[in-house]
């Protein structure tokens, strides 16, 4: 009986591995692709698409550095952190003649300024940081920074937990560079958070989507967000989103291949296949982030293309910056972030 | 009897030993030693020596501008700890570590007030329902840490019982949820380590030998005098199993703190994890890790020292 069940199992095994199909091994951010466009994939180039989450950067890097890199095809970091993986050979350079669609990108990542010329990365999506607030709490719609960062005693507020996000924008308030490294003005940022930190209505930190959760959960009337959680205001009418007149954070996430990939030829069809302008529409309309990709803009959902917070007009993308890798200066940033939470 | 015992001469030498009432070679007793504890030691070894070395030796070296160990060895790491860093010297990392002892102590002295109740409440239950009632301090530990805290948010939520009740009686502002607040981080922690000191102190009790309560009764004691001569020495083993249990992993706790509490200080365990993560900077967080280990080592030397010379005084 036992034997007859081995030789079952062994025979099993060899059936699949004879019809073994092609996989892609897709390390990605939770909750950011659209199920039907994988399976269309699959359709299409007869393979299976692996799917492995991570929740930040930084795990990725460690993971990648463990031996990832000949795990994985294909792996989606934010902006800030391609330098260093570039540096630190994690990453493959890009054969332009593989992807014909990344013509689609759009100026801004076309040349992107953490990547310039696309050599390792082709954008993904992306989007800002901004204001998430209960319109039913203030009077007036919520414009400036100063409605978090100099709270009225009434407002109950919380902070962003993202390091570089939310001092970058505590130094775009005091109308300073994100990516300054002048010790002054960073230790006027973190003035200025702890300042916050003493109000009455402050409620501590929260990260990714705790904001939006706690917003539209009336546990707080005003917080920090990602653009894309901001079509959560059609459930929640009381809820917006505003990217504030003194400009913010902008993100993207970009496509790359790892160094090692076991299929870096499965992860050029999957990068052509998302650069593609019907396929690009799909995933920007199904995860309501910005698509990056200029022959997708038409085919756009109306109510996402309208909306300025999630497809900024000309006027606000120009105050939009992004969050360079600080290099050697990161443990500096990672020593005034400590005395933000400590203090 | 083993092959050993059946080939040995008539006449044993000095090689040979008496061992559990036979004879054994001395070299066969040390091998069956050996075999015995080897792969203690070597788990110990893979799992604890090594991770331990190689923390110390990363300590010292150097984070290169991409986050990568450069092997470049220097104190910058210790000089950091002792608050020495790009702003000037600060008192952030003292507090970080006051505010984390702070947090362990708190737990463990509320856990310690609860727990001696709860221990005489269970061994006092008779035989049948003892069972349920242990089973029921046990049931919470089953469940993850995270799934327990995202249940204490329910919990506290500004329109459950708890907050309405405090509401009504004007202790929060109305609409107010119960969290994050102190009194959430606590209700947390006491309730993720309770277990710990209420298991350990519940077998020294149930050991008790009430006889000497009964004597000190007689001998007209108050309740705090029976407890501190006649209860507390006969469950001290109990208890101080059940502080280490506690004051050693609440030091490093961040997850509860962190959820219940809104993240509004850094405790160590943020700092570690903060420098392993955003930071990458792998060389401080192992500097970091050997503080806290450092910490927990002496507090569990300065308990154990005590119970020594408890015994030999």
């Amino acid at each position: 009986m036992k034997m007859k069940f081995g030789a079952l199992a062994l025979g099993a095994l060899l059936a699949g591995s004879a019809a073994a199909k092609e996989e892609l091994n897709l390390y990605i951010w939770t909750e950011y692709t659209e199920p039907d466009l994988i399976k269309a994939f699959e359709e299409k180039y007869d393979c299976k698409v692996i799917e492995t989450n991570y929740e930040n950067c930084e795990e990725m890097v460690a993971k990648l550095q463990a031996g990832g890199i000949s795990q994985y095809d294909m792996v989606i970091p934010s902006d800030y952190i391609v330098p260093s993986m570039i540096e630190l050979g994690l990453l493959a350079e890009l054969d332009h003649a593989k992807i014909p669609n990344i013509k689609n990108l759009t100026d801004t990542f076309a040349d992107p300024s953490f990547d310039k010329g696309n050599k390792f990365s082709a954008a993904y999506q992306w989007g800002t940081v901004g204001i998430v607030y209960n319109k039913e709490k203030f009077a007036e719609p919520v414009t400036s920074w100063k409605a978090v960062l100099e709270a009225d005693d009434s407002t109950r507020f919380a902070l962003f937990d993202s390091e570089r996000e939310m001092t970058g924008i505590a130094l775009r308030y005091l109308g300073y560079s994100m990516n300054t490294t002048n010790k002054k003005e960073l230790k006027k940022a973190a003035d200025l958070l702890i300042k916050a930190k003493k109000k009455k209505g402050y409620a501590g930190f929260v990260a990714n989507v705790g904001g939006v959760s706690k917003v539209t959960a009336k546990a707080l009337d005003i917080s920090l967000g990602y653009s894309g959680d901001s079509m959560k205001s059609e459930e929640f009418p009381f809820m917006d989103y505003v990217i504030p007149e003194e400009g913010t954070v902008v993100w993207c996430d970009s496509m790359c291949i790892t160094k090692k990939a076991p299929n870096k030829e499965l992860a050029y069809k999957f990068m052509n296949f998302i650069l593609d302008a019907k396929n690009g529409a799909q995933l920007s309309n199904y995860i309501a982030f910005a698509t990056p990709n200029k022959a997708s803009l038409p085919m756009i959902d109306k109510a996402l293309l309208e909306n300025p917070s999630i497809y900024p007009d000309a006027e606000t993308e120009k105050k939009l910056e992004f969050i360079l890798d600080a290099g050697a200066n990161t443990a500096m940033y990672g020593e005034l972030w400590k005395m933000i939470k400590t203090r | 009897m083993t092959d050993e015992d059946k080939n040995a001469p008539s006449k044993p030498d000095d090689s040979y030993t008496v061992f559990h009432g036979g004879l054994v070679k001395k070299k066969t007793l040390s091998r069956r030693a050996h075999s015995f504890v080897s792969p203690g030691f070597l788990w110990s070894l893979m799992f604890l020596v090594i991770p331990c070395l190689a923390l110390f030796v990363v300590s010292f070296t150097t984070r290169g501008d991409y986050g990568q160990i450069e092997w470049a060895f220097t104190w910058d790491n210790l000089k950091q700890l002792a608050g020495f860093g790009y702003f000037g010297w600060s008192a952030d990392n003292l507090l970080i570590v006051w505010r984390s002892i702070q947090v362990a102590v708190v737990t463990t002295f509320l856990c310690v007030v609860l727990s001696y109740p709860l221990a005489f409440f269970l061994a006092s239950r008779p035989d049948k329902s003892r069972t349920v009632w242990l089973t029921l301090l046990l049931i919470p530990f089953w469940t993850n840490l995270v799934i327990r805290t995202y249940a204490w948010f329910l919990a506290l939520a500004p329109n459950m019982p708890l907050a309405l009740l405090l509401q009504d009686i004007g202790a929060i502002d109305p609409g107010a949820p119960l969290y994050p607040s102190t009194f959430a981080v606590y209700l947390g922690m006491v309730s993720m380590y309770l277990p710990f000191v209420a298991l350990p102190l519940y077998t020294a009790v149930e050991k008790m030998d009430w006889a000497l309560v009964e004597a000190a009764r007689d001998l007209y004691s108050g309740g705090w005098r029976v407890f501190r001569h006649a209860i507390l020495p006969q469950t001290m083993p109990g208890l101080s199993v059940g502080i280490t249990l506690t004051l050693v992993p609440a030091m490093g706790m961040f997850v509860v703190p962190d959820m219940l509490g809104g993240s509004r200080y850094m405790l160590i365990g943020n700092l570690i994890q903060q420098q392993f993560g955003t930071s990458r900077n792998w060389p401080l967080g192992a500097a970091l890790s050997l503080v806290l280990m450092l910490l927990t080592l002496s507090a569990l030397m300065a308990s154990r020292r005590r119970e020594i010379n408890k015994v030999e005084g």
